[in-house]
């Protein structure tokens, strides 16, 4: 045991309380930062020494020789984070559906009195109203009206919902970017990582930037971590590393035969398939709800003009026109418009059932009859097939709400329980400091008495 | 459990907008009365609605067309009151004129008279109604009957035999005209063994100057009949414009019920709304309140 024991004890001490205190004092400064982990410090008392001049195989033989800093912990739980991951995917997932969809309600549901439906009942009125005047010019003009503004609803309807759908499409691009561009991010802090652990240096805070960006990437794609014994972990998108090591795979987006964006792997071109995270839920609007609405809305279209044009053309006009279309014969919403002769003159409006009668209406109140009667699929009117449409969007909508609801609820839980591990607590780190503080104290009056230790040794046997 | 500092103010913040956004969604209920303001919020619920406000709008659309109806029928049915008055006077001159061998002055005065009512039917056969004529069947634009004197007939009848029919219900057509050959029995229309109105009130004339008995007799008998046939037509007419009141009675509580369903549906129920906002308030004031007492920092303050 050297003179000097007492001091490098002390000393010891010093440092470690230093250490724990610089540490309390970066938790307390990062108590607001994004993914932030609490460090702890974690102390032991270091290798003991053997007392000179004991019997060797006694006890009491080792003499301590102070404190050491083991580690600086981050704290943490592993499965928690990869659930957090998971249940973030879920929730951003539903919420960017939920985000489109919310625009589509409101271009579908403008308000009672506004939408489709209640245009086509002002369509099945006037030719109500021109059963009962067949002569009447004005009705004819109104139905002429009525007609142009169903037309119009359903290529506005069409162009609207196009127009999310490239909204949509629209944001891809820098999405796939934000992805290459956090990647590349995570293999640099993988490399910075695998140096510090490989000078047996804790990386808590590279770790804690990794960890925001993995959250960040699970959020965009639902990407899942895989962490082999050992190793560092490994971002895994659709069965492929993502992110391996220093390794980070690009993705593209590159129009599809959809003429829409697609992503893809930058290396082999193969298509990415999200399962969850908000680009699956923008996918899943733009490619599977938007073309579903499109399709219904071409089917009530396509079965308005045909069935009008069908008995409209057994018709006859208030100028014996017969044979001509009401509509201009068409499969799509999104060109359906009112055909020439009848724009040309309105008095082409087949309301008779025969020549030279206009006072028959006839033929109008049986064209005013398809309103109610089933010609599309499944038995239903077109104006069912519209409350059909209009009450699906809604249900979608609300299901993305309620998915939302309890994503949210799991996420939160989930994001408290890991705050509970991880978070700072101000109350905590103040009550920590005070105990390395008074540590530190301590450890100070220590070496003051060892000093003086010493001082008696050195002076007051040296003057003698 | 261990309670962050971070987590502190995040549970703050989450059920400061929780609370928040219960109370914009009963404002919203509050502001527009209606418990539905998009498909989301009740997706059956505003399906059903829309379907209603549908059929509402097909009601007032058979509404109307009752109304309109109801005006033909009308037109139709005073038309045919005065043409029975007219046929009524020609039979009484023709009674006049008859047998009593009177003399030849008087009865040329009474064969200008039928000639007169003749022409008057042919101008009520003609009535339009709103410019539609009334007994032209689908021939509504132009004239139905027109004069041709010293023809067998006399009047000629360029209509035909359309019945216009106005849908009043999902499954219930009216008819609303009644075509002129039928009325005036042209070309023997109602009743094959008779000529038509104004070929007895011609004969009539005719054997008025001519001091026919016999001819003044059959034109006796014919007139009857068609005086018969008119007020039966008449009948007709009143039946049907009975049967529209009783529709548009049936509309107006169909609409009435619609209404109501469509309230149901869609309706806020506004007391049940008041006591949520101030409910909602009292939460969010709550939560307000814990977030000021919330952020006094704890050991902090207390050791310094």
């Amino acid at each position: 045991m050297s003179t000097f024991t007492g001091i490098i004890t002390a000393l010891s001490s010093l440092q470690a309380q230093q250490q724990a205190m610089d540490t309390a004092g970066h938790n307390v400064a990062n108590v607001n930062t994004l993914g932030y982990r609490r460090q702890e410090v974690r102390f032991s008392a270091r290798g003991p020494y053997p007392l000179a001049g004991s019997a060797a195989g006694t006890m009491g033989g080792l003499c301590g020789i102070g404190v050491q800093v083991d580690s600086i912990r981050r704290a943490q739980d592993e499965f928690l984070n990869l659930h957090f991951n998971t249940t973030g995917g879920e929730l951003s997932r539903w919420t960017s559906t939920q985000n489109a969809l919310k625009e589509i309600e409101s271009i579908m549901a403008p308000g009672p009195g506004l939408d489709l439906g209640a245009t086509m009942d002002k369509f099945w009125d006037a030719w109500q109203s021109l059963s009962t005047n067949p002569e009447d010019l004005s009705a004819r003009s109104d139905l002429r009206a009525d007609g142009l503004a169903v037309a119009s609803s359903f290529r506005n309807l069409v162009q609207r919902l196009r127009w999310s759908a490239s909204n949509i499409d629209s944001t891809i691009e820098n999405t796939v970017e934000e992805i290459n561009r956090a990647t590349s991010q995570i293999a640099g802090l993988n490399r910075d990582i695998s140096l510090a652990l490989g000078e047996s240096r804790q990386p808590n805070d590279l770790l804690d930037q990794r960890d925001v960006l993995f959250q960040r990437i699970a959020e965009i794609t639902g990407a899942t971590l895989i962490t082999p014994a050992g190793g560092q972990p490994i971002l895994n998108l659709n069965g492929k590393a993502l992110v391996q090591g220093n390794l980070a795979l690009e993705l593209k987006a590159e129009p599809g035969a959809s003429g829409y964006l697609e992503i893809k792997w930058a290396d082999d071109d193969t298509p990415v398939v999200l399962q969850s995270g908000e680009l699956a839920g923008k996918f899943q609007v733009r490619d599977q709800m938007i073309p579903q609405y499109l399709s219904q809305l071409d089917d009530m279209a396509s079965t308005l003009v045909s069935q009008v044009n069908t008995l409209h053309e057994q018709g006859f006009g208030l100028d014996n026109q017969t044979d001509l279309n009401f509509f201009t014969p068409g499969t799509s919403a999104a060109d359906i418009t009112v055909d020439d002769a009848i724009l040309d003159d309105v008095r082409a409006i087949a309301s008779a059932s025969a020549a030279d009668s206009p006072g028959d209406g006839s033929m109008a109140l049986a064209i005013a009859a398809l309103r109610t009667e089933p010609v599309m699929a499944g038995g239903i009117s077109i104006n069912q097939s519209w409350q059909y449409l209009y009450g699906s969007v809604g249900n979608d909508v609300k299901v993305a709400e309620d998915h939302i609801y309890s994503a949210q609820l799991i996420h939160d839980q989930l994001a408290s329980r890991q705050q509970s591990i991880s978070g700072v607590s101000l109350d905590e780190e103040m009550a920590q400091m005070i105990q390395y503080q008074h540590a530190y104290d301590a450890a100070a009056r220590v070496l003051t008495v060892a000093d003086e230790m010493l001082g008696t040794i050195i002076e007051q046997m040296g003057a003698r | 459990m261990r309670i962050s500092t971070a987590m502190m103010a995040h549970s703050v913040q989450t059920y400061l907008g929780r609370a928040t956004e219960n109370m914009f969604k009963i404002q919203e209920q509050a502001a527009s009365g209606l418990r539905i303001n998009r498909p989301s919020d009740d997706p059956t619920g505003a399906q059903y609605a829309a379907n209603l406000r549908s059929a509402q709008a097909e009601v007032v659309q058979y509404q109307k067309n009752v109304d309109e109806g109801m005006h033909f029928l009308k037109a139709t049915d005073s038309t045919l009151a005065g043409i029975v008055n007219m046929v009524r006077s020609a039979r009484d001159i023709a009674i006049a004129g008859a047998g009593n061998g009177a003399a030849s002055e008087m009865r040329s005065a009474l064969a200008s008279n039928v000639d007169q009512i003749l022409n008057s039917v042919v101008r009520a056969a003609n009535s339009d109604e709103a410019g539609r004529f009334i007994f032209g069947g689908f021939k509504t634009v132009t004239p139905p009957f027109a004069a041709d004197p010293g023809n067998t007939p006399p009047v000629i009848y360029s209509g035909d035999s359309g019945i216009m029919m106005f849908q009043i219900g999902r499954a219930s057509n009216v008819a609303v005209n009644l075509p002129g050959d039928q009325v005036f029995n042209m070309n023997g229309e109602a009743n094959p063994a008779m000529p038509d109105l104004f070929s007895t009130l011609n004969d009539l004339k005719t054997a008025l100057l001519a001091g026919d008995d016999a001819g003044i007799n059959a034109a006796i008998a014919q007139l009857d009949d068609h005086l018969s046939r008119l007020i039966s037509m008449r009948g007709e007419i009143g039946s049907r414009q009975q049967s529209m009141e009783l529709a548009a009675n049936q509309l107006a509580s169909v609409e009435f019920s619609l209404k109501e369903s469509l309230s149901k549906t869609e309706d806020a129920d506004l007391v049940k709304v008041m006591m949520d906002l101030q409910q909602q308030q009292n939460t969010y004031q709550a939560t307000v309140n814990v977030a000021a007492m919330l952020s006094r920092p704890g050991l902090w303050d207390r050791l310094t």
